[in-house]
């Protein structure tokens, strides 16, 4: 699959995690890409056409919300695709990152199946 | 107030396992001698109609496991100094996030802090809730402990 992914998440051990699921996805190795936080990821998407980011919310310097407002406000960003992958469970704060557009959620603890399925249905709507 | 079974804490936690590092745990009885040699320890708080927090106390064989399981590797590949603290926080962050989901259900409107690392377990408050798990042959200790509620508002 010819896409780039984004795995952006505070916890360089649970990126890994994700990482090796999104592989089974059927994504190559050096199109998946990581960041620590909201702010990290904004550097990458300006260098790197990026398909799907996959999103945690809690997160230090820029929360996963905070990132996705700044993505809608860029009009160059504005269309990515976002899914939220965490532990996130406030339906008001769900509510308001659907508002903004979130493609889907995913919450942790997930089957590694429906992320796999996730991130299929929405690269497959893409491509 | 909320109420949270050691039963039902272990359930949380055994799915948060199996789910996230495919390990298997299953619960056993409570030793309190066991729990004082537990070494690594993380919490998460929560807030909301009710606030609280959710604490793991583990040893670092466990924190190996763990991490070798999530990055699926072999445990003597682990470099426990670069990935225990990721690792126990992260569980931490994934079994608060189910207890808050459990507390709230469908209409949740709790809220997760950040999990952040701890001293070792300090001894628990008559509110709290602890359960004790056997994973793969090392124990994992997880306590819920609701905040006091104010006289005011439990008359």
């Amino acid at each position: 699959m010819s896409c780039n992914v984004l795995i952006v998440d505070d916890s360089p051990i649970l990126r890994k995690a994700i990482k090796k699921v999104v592989k089974l996805a059927g994504l190559e190795e050096d199109r998946i890409h990581e960041a620590g936080n909201g702010q990290e990821a904004l550097e990458i998407l300006e260098t790197v056409w990026i398909d799907l980011v996959l999103l945690d919310l809690n997160m230090p310097v820029m929360d996963g919300e905070q990132f996705a407002q700044e993505l809608r406000r860029r009009p160059d960003l504005k269309d990515v695709a976002v899914v939220i992958v965490s532990t996130e469970a406030n339906k008001e704060r769900l509510q308001r990152l659907r508002d903004l557009g979130i493609v889907d959620s995913l919450h942790k603890p997930f089957e590694p199946e429906d992320l796999c399925k996730l991130i299929s249905k929405v690269l497959g709507v893409k491509q | 107030m909320s109420n949270l079974t050691p039963d039902r804490l272990a359930e949380l936690t055994i799915k948060a396992l199996e789910r996230t590092a495919f390990m298997m745990a299953d619960p056993v009885t409570l030793d309190h001698a066991a729990l004082a040699t537990a070494n690594r320890s993380a919490t998460v708080r929560y807030g909301g109609p009710e606030s609280g927090v959710v604490a793991l106390h583990t040893t670092d064989d466990f924190l190996r496991g763990l991490a070798a399981n999530l990055l699926g590797v072999e445990p003597e590949l682990i470099d426990l100094a670069s990935y225990g603290d990721d690792a126990i926080k992260e569980l931490t962050n994934i079994v608060g996030g189910s207890v808050i989901l459990e507390l709230g259900g469908r209409e949740c409107t709790y809220t997760l802090g950040l999990p952040q690392l701890s001293p070792p377990s300090s001894g628990a408050s008559e509110r709290s809730r602890t359960c004790c798990l056997d994973c793969e042959g090392h124990l994992l200790f997880v306590t819920w402990e609701p905040a006091a509620v104010p006289a005011s508002l439990a008359a």
